[in-house]
């Protein structure tokens, strides 16, 4: 098709599609600059990791294809994906690790699937579920970021060594070592912890209540859901992402986890503090609003938002898994096209139904 | 009508049909040549371009009745309406006695559309300020033809200007009522229209004659007077000519025929792309020999080199278009189903309500020329159902040759058996029979030729579908 004879442009200016990525990327940047602060260089190397490894694999599979190249190559979609993968990884996983997933997602998901705008997955989501299968200690291996203290001892030399130069055996070798003089048990997110606590209180009968200087151990994890949430509200207000997805999803949290609070007694933490730990912000803010993955109309992206903010719940605190971030969402992408179906709006001049 | 016959202004050049009205000679002159032409801005439509080399003496043919138009019937005046070509002048192209005839008892409310469909276009709030006084007696006329109380005129909220003249001329009128609406894009469409004004929409499938509501386009409005108070046909309109910093922008009247190239001659443009038609649905002119057509309300110059081939990126689904849709289509899907040729989904998500206000494919971040996708989708669609009424038909034909060959066959057998009776009554009705096996073969003939007809003309269609 000829494109010349019908875009005549300039009346509406509107973003390109690039524009729109790009303030996503930049959105993410407090975010990347606070956790740049606590995990050190470590989160940076990954997210440059898995943004190169995914260009690089963009690049080949549209020579592959023998595509025009550059139409999709400056499309900072696959960037964006790098991103969000790096950020979702472990600080201290192995570079091999971003590499992988950075494979699956752009190639299994993205590019099989027909390319951008076809994949019914959300490709950095996917490339981290599948991680977190093949690879379940490497990937929930959280246990230096939960101690600030042995962090700060680590060296720009030792977490390069950590990430690059050791072999499989070593790694976990080191991560034993680690988790000894933290005291900690591994796969040890704040979350975790407070699953692992809840079940023991089920057990004991007599809760052992949070204190303040217990959360004071995850206050980065705090800070950092803070910088992410200023992010989103930025896309917020240039209507970049749609707020029914966000919204929907954190307030189904706050309803369930009210719930919890105020009827399951043995969980002891405020609900609005749970939305805080984890990466529960970044998930409703920048991953589970990709648009492509998304449900196209307005009460489809309400039901959509309200399913993943459900899984969500429902993961945590009965899965096994702490962070349940990439599987509600990779579910509910799965049933985006029987919501897209069932709640098309009423069209101009037709007869009310009852629901819309 | 052929090459070297001398023709006045005003005459009849081409015969209409059902849904093309006749056409008029713009000017005097001879008749130089006809051609026909196929534009690659317009593919699949052939023109048939008469050329007249005018003799500058512009004479008008002679109009012999002069009666008042209350004298006439209502049959011969729509009959009139016809012959001067009268079509809806804001886009559509509909036939505007076809619209009358249809809205005959049906109707209660005339509303006239005096806003403008596009941006930069100027044509209505020229007309309503110059023209007003003969605006209104047109509505006058419509309202007289179709028995109507109220008449009520929709006018965009920044035409201070014409608001005011049309204002003065409607004061002692106490059935004309004015109103301002908003100047958003589309609501110059007659179901947006409808909706901002009465808050009701139109029915599916229907149209807003169902309501009771007659629309009109007020240079319709203005043509229609013109062909029946003076007798003249439709053949000037006045377009907008302007550019895209609106640096000039200039009403003028022009015959309808007249080369674009002509107009940019006579306003000194040089060097520019053209797009015929508003900014957001138009399209790009690059044969300035094309003429200004019933329908165009708007020239727009572009500097050149400023259409620039735009990359078209794939769909990200960001919903841009769907929720700036007026009718609430989806188009991302539309667009999903119309580039895979998925006829029947498409068919599924309405893609035969959309008005093609082309408002998704401005919106589009991923420039995606969605318009252009759903005009083709459109277009095939329309041909399948074409198809099928096709071979509807000609299985109806061949089912008729079925039975008849069948009757004949019958009456065949008849004679062989009655041959060997010696029943006078019954051979008399032999001979009878077999005038009638004759018809009958004759018809048979004639539906066979039918259908080889039908059948050559539906490979025709096959081919020009592949
Ligand atoms: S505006 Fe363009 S990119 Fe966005 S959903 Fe519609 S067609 Fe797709
Ligand atoms: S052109 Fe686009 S916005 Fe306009 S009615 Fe059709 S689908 Fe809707």
């Amino acid at each position: 098709m000829d494109y010349r004879y019908t875009k005549i442009n300039n009346i509406y200016v509107c973003r390109s599609t690039n524009h729109i990525m790009l303030l996503v990327i930049c959105a993410l940047v407090p975010g990347i600059i606070v956790e740049c602060y606590y995990f050190k260089i470590a989160i940076l190397i990954q997210v440059l990791l898995s943004v190169i490894s995914s260009i690089i694999f963009e690049f080949i599979f549209q020579k592959l294809q023998k595509e025009k190249l550059y139409i999709n190559f400056f499309d900072v979609s696959s960037i964006l994906t790098g991103v969000l993968l790096g950020l979702s990884l472990p600080a201290f996983s192995p570079w091999w690790i971003s590499i992988i997933g950075a494979f699956f997602s752009i190639i299994v998901t993205k590019k099989l699937y027909g390319g951008l705008g076809n994949n019914i997955f959300n490709p950095a989501m996917s490339g981290y579920a599948i991680l977190l299968i093949s690879f379940p200690i490497i990937m929930t291996n959280w246990s230096f970021q939960n101690n600030l203290e042995i962090l700060n001892m680590f060296s720009i030399r030792d977490i390069m060594s950590i990430i690059f130069f050791t072999n499989l055996e070593d790694y976990y070798e080191i991560i034993s070592r680690f988790c000894e003089a933290s005291m900690f048990i591994t796969q040890a997110t704040p979350l975790e912890h407070i699953r692992i606590h809840n079940k023991n209180s089920i057990i004991s009968v007599s809760p052992v209540v949070f204190s303040l200087d217990n959360f004071l151990i995850y206050r980065h994890w705090i800070l950092i859901n803070i910088s992410f949430l200023f992010g989103g509200v930025f896309l917020l207000i240039k209507k970049i992402i749609c707020w029914r997805i966000s919204c929907s999803i954190l307030l189904c949290l706050i309803i369930f986890y009210s719930i919890d609070f105020f009827y399951l007694k043995h969980v002891q933490i405020f609900p609005l503090i749970q939305l805080f730990l984890g990466s529960t912000m970044i998930g409703a803010f920048f991953i589970a609003t990709d648009p492509v993955t998304t449900s196209i109309t307005k009460i489809g992206r309400i039901i959509f938002g309200s399913f993943i903010g459900i899984l969500i719940w429902i993961i945590r605190n009965f899965g096994g898994y702490p962070d349940a971030i990439a599987f509600s969402v990779l579910l509910s992408n799965s049933i985006v096209p029987l919501i897209d179906y069932y709640t098309q709006p009423r069209i101009y001049g037709k007869n009310k139904k009852w629901f819309l | 009508m052929r090459v070297g016959q001398i023709v006045l202004r005003g005459q009849i050049l081409t015969l209409g049909d059902e849904n093309i009205p006749p056409i008029h000679a713009p000017t005097s002159g001879i008749i130089t040549k006809i051609v026909k032409k196929k534009f690659s801005f317009f593919p699949n439509r052939c023109f048939s371009i008469i050329s007249i080399k005018s003799d500058g003496q512009d004479k008008w043919i002679d109009y012999s009745s002069k009666r008042d138009y209350k004298f006439f019937s209502l049959n011969e005046i729509i009959q009139l309406i016809y012959n001067s070509g009268v079509v809806g002048l804001g886009g559509s192209g509909f036939l505007s006695s076809k619209k009358i005839e249809r809205s005959i008892k049906q109707v209660h409310t005339l509303l006239i559309n005096a806003a403008e469909s596009e941006p930069y276009i100027t044509t209505d709030d020229c007309l309503m300020q110059n023209f007003s006084k003969e605006v209104i007696q047109g509505c006058k006329v419509i309202a007289w033809i179709l028995k109507i109380k109220n008449i009520l005129i929709a006018i965009g909220d920044d035409k201070d200007l014409a608001y005011i003249s049309i204002k003065k001329e409607i004061q002692s009128l106490p059935n004309f009522k004015i109103r301002k609406i908003k100047n958003k894009y589309p609501s110059g469409s007659s179901k947006q229209l409808i909706k901002i004004l009465f808050n009701k929409e139109i029915p599916l499938g229907k149209h807003s004659i169902n309501l009771g509501i007659i629309i009109f386009n007020i240079s319709t409005v203005f043509s229609i007077k013109r062909s029946i108070l003076n007798r003249e046909p439709l053949i000037e309109r006045i377009i907008t000519l302007s550019d895209r910093n609106l640096s000039y922008q200039k009403n003028i009247l022009v015959r309808i025929g007249t080369p674009i190239s002509h107009i940019l001659s006579e306003f000194n443009i040089k060097k520019c792309d053209i797009i015929m038609g508003g900014p957001i649905t138009g399209f790009l002119v690059d044969d300035l020999n094309f003429p200004i057509l019933k329908t165009t309300s708007s020239i727009l110059c572009l500097k050149s080199n400023l259409m620039k081939n735009i990359l078209e990126r794939p769909c990200i689904r960001c919903t841009a278009c769907s929720s700036a849709c007026p009718i609430r289509l989806l188009p991302e899907q539309l667009y999903f189903y119309s580039k895979s040729l998925n006829h029947e989904k498409s068919r599924e998500y309405h893609i035969s309500e959309c008005i093609e206000c082309g408002i998704c494919e401005q919106v589009c971040p991923s420039n995606i020329p969605l318009l252009t996708y759903f005009k083709k989708e459109k277009m095939q669609l329309r041909k399948i159902i074409f198809q099928e009424n096709m071979s509807k038909k000609s299985k109806k034909l061949f089912m008729l040759r079925q039975h008849r060959l069948y009757i004949s066959g019958l009456i065949n057998e008849n004679i062989i058996c009655t041959n060997s009776t010696v029943n006078t009554t019954l051979n008399n009705a032999i001979v009878k029979d077999e005038d009638s096996n004759v018809n009958i073969l004759k018809k048979s003939k004639y539906i066979m030729k039918k259908e080889l007809e039908s059948a050559i003309h539906r490979a025709k269609l096959k081919r020009n579908i592949k």
